[in-house]
């Protein structure tokens, strides 16, 4: 028969049939305590309602000496030692304990029932406090208010710390929900358009074309375009780019991968690869990462990933080319090099250059940079500009870049040094300099050497005097120019890097 | 006047390190460089642009600096003072401190002047500062969270089934580890041992929170507990403060402090130089004594001394890899290993930056130094006055102590894993590899966060933290051989 205290039942309500068989059972093994699953309480234990008034009280166990409080009895033993009062430590009761589980005293609270019953009496007494307590603890950022300590405490430490900010102004705390409204924020999508001066006229030229050519697609891209379409809230940006634009609608095309990745999220949770791009979107912001991961359908969805990303990317000659991978998802054709546009995106080039999810990352926190591939640019991430300094002494191509600056560095005789130095380090330089760029450094390269093609053609209208400006400025007005032409020589060629900003400005200056 | 500019065909004359030859580009108008004026318009560059002639300047300026021709290193230092800032971009950032290290390097070498500099400047380095930084940096980073985690776990494993637990931590100054055994402890299913815990610091402050936290986590969880502080510094440490019993189950955790062995070791073996001279036929002694006459500056036999130092104390044990002589490091190794721990764990930095020539460290420690800088650039704001004072109190120091100095000065040898494995190898720890729960839990701990960009690698049997692809610290636990 069931032993049955006064003012306790067991949880299964019925008294005799269902615990009879489990008195028998061979008590619980003291060493592991064997948790129940939540939501499923032990059927034999036995259920206490304490009160309100016990439920509410922090330190049961007082010191007479000096009233502090403890809240087991095990704490206020030790604490007696102090006052050198006699103090008995309680040992764990040798017969077996029965397993209690605490019913809330609050008639009409789920928890008043006994099948509903929490098996820890700190998670009862915290309950209690939440749901029928007062809340006296208050955020100091926030207005949020909590009635338990701890609540308040975890509360107060991630108040403000993450905030993402959408440019409709909504703020958001959790990542995943702040994704998900990006992908649907109208404001958004009017910003990304609008920020692609160039493309502009373009842009809307694709976003009308796009409509009514949704075949054009490649089989590979299954799960996007489809299920994007009829629901989507960005009509313009969804749907696959025909595969005729032309090529100042490269960037577009890119935002629409990004976008569709995001998008992709909401709309087809059965497909995996969309959702894992999501999360790598999410998490590295490399929306050229995210497209070349829809196009080469890579298993590496980590952050292990990213190399293997820009490897398999360095098929096509530059990264830009396969992030908007775009082109050879949506059509066959392979974006040449050229096909490159302006100055603008020189940048993001140089950019996306140095798989850096680094670089990627603070655009997480700032969402224009996320989607709009064009700067104001965060400047390149040291380690990056480590490896493109190694790679332009590498291929030789940066020291024009130098001279453009006006770089003046060393004396005849300390460049035998230094190269005297070079040979004798190479064998560790050259073994530290590679393996420091580790997996991605191969593709980093070639995508470097293939960007250093892009690079040149490009600066058609660079202007040599706006070089010179660098140069000249300083008291060689003439001279520098002639030394800068007379150290170019007969090549007549210059490499020089980064963006057009030289051209046209200083025509005027020095002519 | 336009012109168009394609893609230039020179090649640079020296086909060897990239850097180093990117260095040496351009250098054909030593006139630009007497007029100051470039320098406005060098504030127009864009970025990246700046980081790379920043790049650029540093190398010249230590190659100068190298080389002993101070005035072009001055040139080169009052380019980069120009362009450099502990405000600015990252490449900014770490040039900033770069370059204080190459000037205080110049000017040591007039010890008297640098002296005299050094004395009225107050260094006010008060324990609470330091005590800030260090948290900030634990906060910042996640590399001490998962060195402590595999420390736990791996002490954790070791002790299972143990009663009595003695934990010695030889650099005790952030509670949060051991807050994290205690209650790892607790929560084991055989119930807590009897644990005691020895700390050692050179700053009673710091030994005294950490005694006030711990036991207080204790006494919460009611857990047998004791703390030992050990006020003194590593080097000077008597193993006999330490009270290890007999028949204890041991453990010992060194964070961050095993390479500050290795610079004692530098001086003991210019010193000893000529005694070992007789002692060792290898005959590498030459250039050691090369490099005594030309006492600290960094010349190129030094760069052979590296390679000739296979020459070991402890015998004839052949190394596969040259190590630094390392009569210091290798006495308190042994002496760890006379006190038989169930297991030590080491977290060291990977990175190689204790070369004997100027530019192998400059090179190594500006790719180091750029991966810290970037992780801090992505997850603190540059306004934030905590990230500087990070970056300037510690990566700052960090970058002139080994820059600028040398010898015994010089305490932030760093090397790669694979030495410090040799090492603690040849001492007679066996390598207990990390378990693989271990390692799932500091990847998850990477994972979340907020700390991506971060990697855990496992290189025969220990974690080496990475950002991206550059290797950072690494943790490797190591048990008793007897």
């Amino acid at each position: 028969m069931p032993v049955d205290l006064d003012n306790s039942s067991t949880v299964s309500g019925d008294a005799s049939v269902s615990s009879t068989g489990n008195q028998n059972q061979t008590p619980k093994s003291v060493g592991k305590k064997k948790r129940n699953l939540p939501g499923m309480p032990d059927p034999d234990a036995e259920v206490i309602a304490l009160s309100p008034k016990t439920l509410m009280a922090t330190n049961r166990f007082v010191c007479e000496i000096c009233n502090k409080g403890f809240q087991r009895d095990q704490n206020l033993q030790l604490h007696r030692r102090g006052h050198n009062l006699p103090w008995k430590l309680r040992q764990r009761s040798s017969k077996e304990v029965r397993k209690k589980v605490y019913v809330c005293p609050v008639a009409g609270c789920v928890h008043h029932e006994p099948s509903r019953a929490l098996g820890d009496l700190t998670g009862i007494k915290k309950h209690f406090c939440r749901k029928h307590g007062e809340k006296k603890w208050k955020c100091e950022k926030c207005s949020k208010k909590y009635a338990v300590q701890s609540d308040w405490k975890a509360h107060s430490k991630i108040c403000g710390t993450k905030e993402y900010k959408c440019d409709c102004g909504t703020l958001f705390s959790r990542r995943d929900s702040f994704i998900t409204h990006r992908a649907f924020c109208d404001a958004l999508a009017e910003e990304s358009a609008k920020n692609h001066t160039q493309s502009k006229k373009l842009y809307s030229e694709t976003v009308t074309r796009k409509n009514p050519e949704p075949d054009q697609k490649s089989p590979p891209v299954v799960e996007s375009p489809p299920s994007l379409q009829p629901s989507s809230s960005l009509p313009s940006v969804a749907v696959a780019p025909a595969p005729a634009i032309s090529v100042e609608s490269e960037p577009a095309k890119v935002i629409s991968s990004s976008v569709l990745s995001i998008q992709n999220s909401p709309e087809s949770p059965e497909n995996n690869p969309p959702e894992v791009i999501i999360e790598e979107a999410s998490r590295t912001i490399g929306f050229n990462v995210s497209s070349s991961g829809l196009s080469n359908d890579h298993s590496s969805n980590n952050n292990g990933g990213y190399a293997g990303m820009f490897v398999s990317s360095t098929a096509s000659p530059s990264l830009y080319a396969s992030s908007t991978a775009s082109p050879s998802l949506y059509a066959s054709s392979t974006a040449s090099p050229s096909l490159y546009t302006p100055s603008s995106s020189i940048e993001p080039i140089s950019l996306c250059l140095s798989t850096n999810p680094s670089l990627f990352r603070p655009t997480i926190q700032d969402p224009p940079h996320f989607l709009t591939p064009l700067p104001p640019q965060p400047a390149m991430s040291a380690t990056a500009l480590l490896q493109k300094a190694a790679q332009m002494g590498s291929t030789g191509s940066g020291g024009s870049l130098l001279r453009g600056l006006g770089i003046v560095s060393t004396t005849s005789s300390s460049m035998e040094l230094s190269n005297h130095d070079a040979l004798s380090l190479a064998p560790g330089l050259g073994l530290g300099l590679p393996c420091s760029s580790g997996g991605s450094g191969s593709g980093l390269k070639e995508l470097m050497m293939g960007n250093s093609s892009v690079f040149g053609p490009k600066q058609t209208t660079l202007d040599f005097l706006g070089l010179g400006r660098a140069v000249g400025n300083g008291g060689n007005p003439g001279g520098g120019l002639s030394a800068l032409l007379t150290s170019i020589g007969g090549s007549g060629k210059i490499d020089v890097f980064g963006s057009g900003e030289f051209s046209g400005k200083d025509i005027g200056r020095s002519s | 006047m336009v012109a168009m500019l394609q893609e230039d065909n020179v090649t640079s004359s020296v086909a060897s390190s990239p850097l180093q030859v990117f260095s040496t580009m351009s250098l054909n108008r030593p006139t630009l460089l007497a007029s100051s004026s470039p320098f406005h318009c060098l504030k127009d560059l864009k970025p990246e642009e700046r980081g790379l002639y920043l790049i650029h300047l540093l190398l010249t300026c230590a190659n100068h600096v190298a080389s002993g021709s101070l005035q072009n290193a001055n040139a080169a230092l009052e380019q980069l003072s120009h362009l450099a800032s502990p405000d600015g971009d990252t490449m900014q950032r770490i040039a900033a401190y770069f370059t204080e290290a190459l000037a205080n390097r110049i000017l040591k070498s007039w010890p008297g002047l640098y002296k005299a500099l050094q004395a009225t400047q107050t260094r006010t380095n008060n324990v609470s500062e330091e005590i800030h930084v260090r948290r900030l940096f634990f906060d910042m980073f996640p590399i001490l969270k998962v060195s402590y985690l595999l420390t736990n776990r791996a002490i954790l494993e070791a002790m299972e089934g143990e009663k009595m637990v003695h934990v010695i931590d030889l650099d005790a100054s952030e509670p949060a580890q051991w807050l994290a055994l205690i209650q790892a402890f607790n929560s084991r299913p055989e119930g807590p041992p009897h644990l005691r815990i020895t700390g050692v610091h050179h700053q009673k402050e710091v030994l005294d929170q950490m005694a006030h936290r711990l036991i207080e986590e204790a006494e919460k969880l009611d857990i047998p507990f004791q703390f030992n502080p050990v006020v003194s510094r590593l080097d000077c440490l008597n193993v006999e403060q330490l009270r290890v019993k007999t028949g204890e189950a041991l453990a010992v955790s060194s964070v961050l402090q095993l390479h500050t062995f290795l610079a004692s070791d530098d001086d003991l073996m210019r010193k000893n130089c000529a005694v070992r001279f007789q002692n060792n036929p290898s005959g590498i002694d030459l250039q050691r004594v090369l490099m005594m006459s030309h006492g600290s500056a960094a010349e190129a036999p030094e760069n052979e001394m590296s390679n000739n130092n296979g020459y070991s104390p402890s015998g004839d044990s052949a190394s596969s890899l040259p190590l630094h002589s390392s009569g210091r490091t290798d006495s308190f190794l042994n002496a760890m290993w006379g006190l038989s721990p169930k297991v030590m764990v080491v977290t060291e930095q990977d990175s190689d930056h204790n070369g004997s020539a100027l530019m192998e460290r400059l090179l190594e420690s500006l790719y180091t130094y750029a991966a810290l800088f970037d992780c801090l650039e992505t997850k603190v704001p540059r306004t934030s006055q905590d990230r500087i004072k990070v970056e300037k109190m510690l990566f700052g120091e960090e970058i002139k102590n080994i820059i600028a100095c040398e010898g015994s000065e010089r305490r932030e040898r760093h090397e790669k894993l694979e030495k410090w494995s040799q090492r603690i190898d040849l001492a007679g720890f066996g390598n207990v590899p990390l378990s693989y729960y271990a390692m799932l839990q500091a990847r998850r701990l990477l994972q979340g966060c907020g700390f991506d960009g971060y990697r855990i690698k496992e290189e025969s049997g220990c974690a080496v933290i990475c950002w991206q692809d550059r290797p950072l610290y690494s943790v490797s636990a190591w048990r008793c051989r007897k």
